[in-house]
């Protein structure tokens, strides 16, 4: 009886892990080797379509591999195909990269290659970068490096941290005005207090401590969306799914040795994204806290400088940092328009 | 005199051997193979053989070394293989029993698809997958089932390992893989 248990068990293990994996392997991946690191790619959707999306990620140190299973990706992925790229020391991404690679102008050389390798496997398809928050910010990076906007076709750069040397002080205010809000309705009065007290002293942000400091408030903030009790569809893989798909524990763990070594408190691209001449939208969330709406503009003045046309700024007015899935229907019907448009 | 303590220690280790040591045996009745389904987060499959020698026992409590070789394929993601040592200790109750164990292995992760790289030139090619060598340190508890009682040469066991995998990005990488096993002793 013991033994007869034993087999089914095992019966019912194998099948799982037999049969249901199809859902969440379908499309194809590889990876890219450089400087040390070894960064999966995942490519999913209508790769017939000869659009490729390829997904900037934000953080550092966040992921792309995740946001591979959002329904509002699902819905694109009918469309075109959407590459997820996990950067070096961040979500399934392997190896020990040396802490020295830890550049923007390394990040570049690895999206170039990315880049290079699609064109490679894919027969020269049509590439447009999706980049959010430092997404946003690696992609304008890139477009502003050599002549690499001739590989590119398009380019959604949405809430990017493209100068968080002007953005970080003003998203301290942010807080600010968060935290006397909170106070003014009596909530939690002692924490936020200690917060509003603490950016009314003009920390320097530049300051690693600092920025972890600050962060630590702008997490409990509607920062990153306008209304944290909003229901979203976030990523459609449960404990079973990371049980199930080329997700592990690395999503979750990896990026602990990037963040703290990887500083771009006083990067600013603003001046070099002049260079870029490549199809632009800009999309924000008006009440985008991390990212505010006042660098949305300064993202859209920059790219391509006062005379560039070919360039638009769309604003989610009820959306913060996560426009995505905060107002998921307008931003696909508005992501949709600016692809097929180019 | 600095030594006296490690002495002692040494000492005292001798006379707990001897205590253990009451059921003396021949090496081979010490000895059993054993075969696991090794699924890193359950489902990603893979396999682990190894062997088990009983060190010492004591009424309800054996101690047992283990040495196993296996692998598992998370698709898409890497396919690993190892080489682990442990050391359990193994408390009957009955026919049932419970099983920890803390060990250390070498574990060796390849990249699980097509690696592509820049050659000289600018140019992408694909690229030689030789891995990535790690330490791997683990700690299982497994409950299982001994067929002694029934006269049968054999053990059933399933329960969980959790393991490090070191440098994986400059950290300790945690992993939880199921393991379902059967032991068969050698006489």
């Amino acid at each position: 009886m013991k033994n007869l248990a034993l087999l089914v068990f095992v019966s019912v293990i194998i099948s799982l892990s037999a049969c249901s994996k199809e859902t969440f392997y379908q499309g194809d991946h590889f990876f890219v080797k450089n400087a040390g690191a070894e960064m999966p790619v995942y490519v999913k959707g209508n790769i017939q379509s000869g659009i490729f999306i390829l997904f900037l990620h934000g953080g550092p140190g966040g992921n792309a591999s995740l946001p591979s299973f959002m329904p509002v990706s699902k819905k694109l992925e009918e469309e075109y195909a959407f590459a997820y790229w996990d950067q070096r020391g961040s979500g399934l991404s392997m190896g020990n990269p040396a802490a020295s690679t830890f550049t923007v102008e390394q990040f570049v050389d690895d999206l170039d290659l990315v880049v290079e390798t699609i064109k490679l496997r894919y027969d020269n398809p049509r590439i447009v970068f999706y980049g959010i928050s430092w997404g946003g910010a690696l992609g304008s990076a890139y477009l502003s490096t050599n002549n690499y906007q001739e590989k590119i076709d398009g380019f959604i750069c949405m809430d990017s941290g493209h100068n968080l040397a002007e953005g970080l002080p003003r998203s301290v205010v942010f807080v600010q005005e968060y935290a006397q809000q909170q106070i003014d309705q009596g909530i939690d009065v002692a924490y936020w207090t200690e917060a509003r007290d603490w950016c009314a002293s003009v920390p320097d942000m530049t300051n690693k401590e600092n920025y972890f400091k600050y962060d630590g408030y702008l997490t409990n903030t509607n920062a990153y969306r306008k209304d944290p009790k909003q229901e979203v569809q976030g990523p459609e893989v449960g404990a079973l799914g990371t049980m199930n798909s080329y997700l592990s524990l690395a999503t979750f763990f990896n990026g602990r040795y990037l963040v703290p070594r990887f500083n771009i408190l006083t990067l600013n691209l603003s001046a070099d994204m002049a260079r870029i001449k490549t199809p632009t939208m800009v999309i924000w969330g008006r009440y985008d806290g991390v990212n505010t709406i006042e660098m949305g503009y300064d993202a859209f003045n920059s790219i391509g400088g006062p005379d560039f046309q070919e360039k638009e700024m769309v604003i989610l007015e009820n959306s913060a940092h996560e426009g995505y899935i905060e107002e998921q229907d307008l931003f696909i019907s508005t992501f949709r328009r600016f692809v097929d448009g180019l | 005199m600095r030594l006296m303590p490690l002495i002692l220690l040494l000492g005292s280790l001798s006379v707990h051997g001897q205590d253990f040591g009451k059921a003396k045996t021949k090496v081979g009745k010490r000895l059993a193979v054993k075969v696991e389904y090794f699924g890193e987060l359950v489902l990603h499959p893979g396999v682990s053989v190894g062997v088990d020698y009983t060190l010492a026992t004591y009424q309800r409590v054996t101690v047992h070394w283990n040495t196993d070789l296996g692998g598992y394929w998370h698709r898409w993601n890497n396919t690993s293989a190892f080489v682990k040592t442990s050391i359990g200790s193994r408390v009957a109750m009955g026919s049932l029993f419970a099983d920890l164990n803390l060990g250390v292995g070498y574990m060796h992760s390849w990249a699980a698809g097509v690696l592509y790289e820049k050659a000289e030139g600018g140019s992408v090619t694909k690229a030689a997958n030789r891995g990535h060598a790690h330490l791997m340190t683990t700690a299982s508890f497994l409950l299982g089932w001994d067929g002694s009682s029934s006269n049968l040469p054999w053990m059933l066991h399933i329960g969980p390992e959790i393991y490090l995998q070191s440098s994986f990005n400059h950290i300790f990488l945690p992993h939880i893989a199921a393991k379902i096993g059967f032991t068969y002793k050698l006489n």
